[in-house]
């Protein structure tokens, strides 16, 4: 860009806030990280119905998988993303994301034994798909917003994650948690997949690494 | 007040815009810093699409100004310059913005 380019009125704070989230989120390591994290639930249910597992493996495959859906986008960024794009440390008010996250989880936990204490287990287990798919998609819109993604490519992504999960209601079989545990798996891979095509997107974007600074003022 | 006193301090305001930030491409910078806590010079390039000699001679300014920081680290042996804004730096990027959307709107 020539510098004459550059328009005073042209510079939107907002927008240059999402610019600077979606120049690293955009390698799609936190979705692939999202996505091992929505994998750990169906999985252990999944693995829990036909295996039959102890708690110690249980604990072990949950935090294993937990650890490296951190691990995994810190690797990747300080190997790869931050030689590509360069590096920056955001503002301590993207943590309003992950207070908004904890909130969910909270609201999770505490809206499930709510329905279960006053309509009952039944009725919480018919309501199974809206109730966690309701879930998938509020963390799945604060993630897209936060990560510089446009508002309609969240509220999109979520709706797409709220119809594949209710749609699990259409599932007339006998065996419905084993149902809906295959249709969380199935978001989950999607979420992966989003991620490993986004990683790949990004360094065919980038392929080259960025020089070694010789900056000299 | 008259009109012709009105126009005065109209111009007078624009005077007393800060002449360091108002270079586009300084507001350009000083904008990216100020939404992050601190970046490094590649990622500003890379947002700003300034060239390096151009970005380099612009710091320098901000930095003599006290309105911006640069520390020299290295990240994995690789040597990174670190860029942040100084407290007097964001005081001055807010005070800018405001002054300006005054002037644009007396203008209006």
């Amino acid at each position: 860009m020539n510098e004459k380019e550059i328009k005073i009125s042209q510079v939107n704070l907002k927008e240059i806030r999402h610019n600077v989230r979606y120049a690293i989120n955009q390698d799609g390591m936190d979705t692939l990280s999202m996505g091992i994290v929505f994998v750990v639930f169906p999985l252990l249910g999944i693995l829990d119905r036909f295996t039959g597992i102890n708690d110690f493996m249980i604990y072990t495959i949950f935090f294993s998988l937990l650890a490296i859906s951190r691990l995994l986008p810190i690797i990747f960024r300080k190997k790869i993303t931050y030689k590509r794009v360069g590096y920056y440390k955001p503002q301590t008010k993207i943590m309003l994301s992950i207070v908004l996250i904890i909130l969910a989880f909270f609201l999770l936990i505490f809206g499930r034994s709510q329905i279960w204490n006053i309509a009952g287990r039944e009725y919480f287990d018919s309501i199974k798909p809206i109730y966690f798919g309701l879930w998938f998609a509020f963390f799945t819109f604060i993630y897209t917003y936060f990560s510089g993604y446009k508002m309609k490519t969240g509220i999109m992504f979520s709706m797409l994650i709220l119809l594949i999960s209710c749609s699990a209601m259409l599932f007339s079989i006998e065996d419905r948690d084993l149902a809906y545990n295959c249709v969380y798996f199935i978001i989950a891979l999607i979420m992966i997949s989003v991620g490993i095509i986004q990683a790949f997107r990004f360094l065919k974007k980038y392929p080259k690494q960025a020089e070694e600074l010789n900056y000299d003022d | 007040m008259t009109t012709n006193e009105n126009q005065n301090k109209k111009f007078q305001e624009i005077n007393s815009l800060d002449k360091i930030i108002h270079e586009p491409a300084r507001f350009m910078i000083m904008s990216y810093l100020y939404v992050v806590d601190c970046a490094d010079f590649i990622f500003l390039e890379k947002q700003t699409g300034l060239t390096r000699g151009n970005m380099s001679s612009h710091l320098s300014k901000l930095e003599k100004a006290g309105y911006v920081k640069i520390k020299k680290k290295f990240m994995d042996k690789i040597p990174r310059t670190v860029l942040s804004l100084t407290a007097q730096g964001r005081k001055a990027f807010v005070d800018y913005r405001n002054q300006l959307k005054n002037v644009l709107n007396e203008f209006n």
